[in-house]
């Protein structure tokens, strides 16, 4: 093991130990803080549940992560490649991005009921933005003419969208689903906070107000832990298919 | 012009009329020359007078206003990648390609099948050399190899001629050079036939047969000089005395003394 | 782009809204119960806007909202500053202010009311967090983009350090910094409202999840559309002073 992954290692564990300790000699009381015996305290008593939970949440995420990428890429590659459509929509996209979307939340448990499909369209309105926005700038300043050699080789318009236009703009796309998928897991998880019959939300906000600090952490950290490992995921696919762009805006 | 060799590309009398703001400009007035297969054909002309224009014209990517282009006798109106291949000033090759998928892109649209096309794309390759460099992409590769596989590329498509916008333009003047004896040497293998657009009077003049002058806009064409240089072409020729008093012809035909003022820049 | 042509096809695009929406109900599409009629949306807006109830719980988010931006924006230009003038904190600090940016802070709202309760204390610090990450990496970001060469100009002229903060550092931060106060803002109230949601005894969030669960969609649509006409109205105002003060600078991304 490197010097550096023990130096990293030795820092979590010494975190560990003081906040461990900060808990037991009741420096912070334990309404407040949990600490990270009380949390695994938590996994084993009530394991079975969180991950049923995290079952329902994730396919929500998932749901309303497929509806916003075809909502968003649909909207956004409209806008980008029709000048007109682009003028139009732009301003009126990033104007609402101002608005509080949370303030929907009720009206969207009235329209759907308070079960998954609220959750999911929720989080597809909070979704959507990011990416359409995202899509749309990335093929408006796209280089042109790559278009017009496609259009030399005698491409057809759909090729000249799939095989140029949309590789050229895929780095930008990943950037805004990136965000999109950010604030979708937390849109999801902060309305099953709010008013729901299940998921990760509705376990935090449940045992908060019995008071299982431990179980409180316990659904944060797991809320985290995926928002982390979809944005590692999403680093992934960034670095495979667009490694090329940062590449190439070095030597140019 | 011989009866024997049949005539690949030939324009009538092209003119291009552009209305920006309700007020007509006239980009090209009046173009009409024909182009022998197998030969090398330049067009030299001041900045803006609508060289990109006519090449736009010539391969279909833009509409004349009037006149025609007739490639094999057939009139251009669209893109014919089959017939013709253009090879920009940017080499434009598609980043997110290896160069070898690159120069099997065109193929690609037209249709032609996996192991053929990779079998052309191989070829192609070794005609420049650049064999060894069919898995790299296009960030990997120095100006001149990408504009070298930018040309490979439009030569996969086996095309009647091909039109060159100011290929070497952005390169440097040794690159410059070396790439115009490199051209000539894929010229010569393959006998296609080159339209080739530049801005340089010693580049035109010493790569082609014909060099077509243009004036400034709006564009028409103001002569029709056979180099009548034998070849293959050597530097020290640039150096002759016939070389240099065609290039004093083109230089003043092309307005080369002359005040923007006097050249008379508007249009219609 | 003809200009009227886009704002007018804009505005279309708002009126077809509507038009549907009054389809929806005239052609009985729609039960009412679910979505009311324009008519009676606007109805039960005028109406809120007359009602004491209302007006006093929308004070109280109004004072939530200001309150926590009055304290946490000013704390942030100035750990900004810092922040962005000394680069050995900058190092080590930056990292952290980064990742805390990457996480949607919505998440520890159950956190805050374990921490501070359920009263005004807790939304206000739930607020201060929103706006202070936000305000501070903007404004370290300003720091970073005020011109090195003109700084070293103006103290080869012999500017005092006073001078030379009022009259370059200022005006080449000030346009990101005014981003960085929308955006604090804009997650200021995002964090308020949510936090009114969740648990609490007046505002606005309090009144839209007790219209929600009562069905009382009439209130609710009309409170839920007024929220939003205000944010928007308060960021496009924000905005406009953005670009003025950035106007004089050269920047490449206009939207």
């Amino acid at each position: 093991m490197s010097r550096a992954s023990l130096i990293r290692f030795g820092a979590i564990a010494a975190v560990l130990v003081v906040w461990e300790a900060v808990r037991r000699f009741n420096l912070v009381g334990p309404l407040l803080l949990a600490s990270p015996s009380d949390i695994v305290a938590a996994v084993v008593q009530s394991g079975p549940q969180f991950f049923r939970a995290f079952e329902l949440t994730a396919l929500e995420i998932l749901a309303a992560l497929a509806l916003a990428l075809v909502f968003g890429i649909g909207v956004g590659v409209a806008a980008g490649v029709s000048r007109f459509l682009g003028a139009v929509s732009g301003p009126i996209l990033s104007s609402l991005f101002a608005v509080p979307l949370i303030t929907w939340y009720p009206l969207f448990m009235v329209w759907f009921g308070i079960g998954s499909p609220s959750k999911i369209a929720y989080a597809v309105v909070s979704g959507v933005f990011p990416i359409a926005l995202n899509t749309m700038n990335g093929i408006r300043h796209l280089d042109r003419r790559y278009l017009v050699y496609g259009r030399s080789i005698g491409c057809s318009r759909l090729q000249l969208v799939f095989r140029i236009l949309f590789p050229l703009a895929l780095p930008s796309i990943i950037a805004g689903l990136r965000i999109g998928l950010a604030l979708i897991i937390i849109g999801v998880v902060v309305a099953e906070m709010l008013a729901s019959v299940g998921g990760i939300g509705f376990l935090i906000t449940s045992y908060r107000n019995i008071f299982e600090i431990g179980h409180v952490y316990l659904g944060i950290l797991l809320s985290l832990l995926f928002a982390l490992l979809a944005n590692l995921a999403l680093s992934a696919i960034e670095r495979r298919f667009t490694l090329w762009r940062d590449l190439q805006a070095s030597v140019t | 012009m011989s009866a024997l060799t049949p005539t690949v590309i030939e324009t009538r009398k092209l003119r291009k009329v552009y209305t920006p703001n309700d007020i007509a400009v006239l980009a090209l007035d009046d173009i009409s020359f024909a182009a022998e297969e197998g030969s090398f054909v330049s067009l030299v002309g001041p900045s803006g007078c609508g060289k990109s224009t006519l090449l736009q014209i010539l391969a279909g990517l833009i509409s004349s206003s009037s006149g025609e282009v007739l490639v094999d006798g057939a009139p251009v109106r669209s893109p014919m990648p089959g017939k013709i291949a253009v090879v920009f000033q940017d080499a434009t090759l598609l980043p997110w390609k290896t160069v070898i998928e690159n120069v099997e892109f065109p193929l690609e649209i037209q249709g032609v099948r996996s192991a053929e096309r990779r079998q052309r794309a191989d070829a192609m390759l070794s005609l420049v050399g650049l064999a060894d460099f069919g898995g790299r992409h296009p960030h990997e590769l120095s100006g001149g190899m990408r504009q070298r596989v930018s040309i490979v590329r439009g030569l996969a498509q086996n095309p009647r001629i091909i039109l060159m916008d100011e290929p070497f333009g952005a390169l440097d003047e040794q690159s410059r050079l070396k790439m115009g004896k490199e051209l000539l040497r894929i010229w010569s293998k393959t006998g296609k036939t080159i339209f080739f657009i530049t801005h340089s009077l010693t580049e035109a003049l010493f790569l082609s047969d014909v060099v077509l002058v243009m004036s400034q806009r709006p564009g028409r064409i103001v002569d029709v000089i056979r180099t009548g240089l034998p070849r293959p072409r050597t530097y020290d020729m640039v150096g002759s005395a016939e070389f240099g008093a065609a290039r004093n012809r083109i230089w003043k035909l092309i307005g080369g003394d002359q005040t923007d003022a006097d050249a008379g820049l508007t249009g219609l | 782009m003809p200009k009227p042509l886009v704002l007018l096809t804009q505005a279309g695009f708002v009126a077809a809204v509507f038009a549907v929406w009054q389809a929806a109900i005239t052609l009985t599409l729609v039960d009412p119960t679910i979505l009311p009629a324009p008519a009676t949306v606007f109805a039960a807006l005028a109406g809120l806007l007359r009602s004491p109830d209302f007006l006093s719980n929308a004070g109280d988010t109004l004072l939530r909202i200001i309150a926590a931006f009055l304290i946490g924006a000013p704390l942030a230009l100035l750990t900004g500053v810092v922040i962005g003038e000394n680069v050995n904190i900058g190092k080590s600090v930056s990292p952290f202010f980064n990742l805390v940016l990457a996480v949607p802070q919505s998440i520890f709202l159950p956190l805050f009311t374990l921490l501070f309760g359920l009263g005004f204390t807790e939304k206000l610090m739930f607020g201060i967090t929103h706006v202070f990450f936000v305000v501070a990496v903007n404004t370290v970001a300003a720091v970073r983009h005020v011109s090195h060469e003109h700084v070293v100009a103006a103290r080869s002229f012999g500017a005092s350090r006073w001078r030379i903060y009022r009259s370059i550092y200022l005006p080449a931060m000030a346009p990101h910094v005014m981003t960085g106060l929308r955006f604090g803002m804009i997650f200021n109230i995002i964090g308020i409202l949510l936090a009114e949601m969740y648990a609490s005894q007046t505002g606005l969030g309090v009144l839209l999840m007790q219209w929600g669960e009562s069905y009382n969609v009439g209130k609710l649509m009309a409170a839920t559309i007024f929220i939003s006409v205000m944010t928007i109205g308060m960021n496009e105002m924000m905005r406009i002073w953005e670009a003025r003060l950035g106007r004089w600078q050269h920047s490449a991304n206009r939207e």
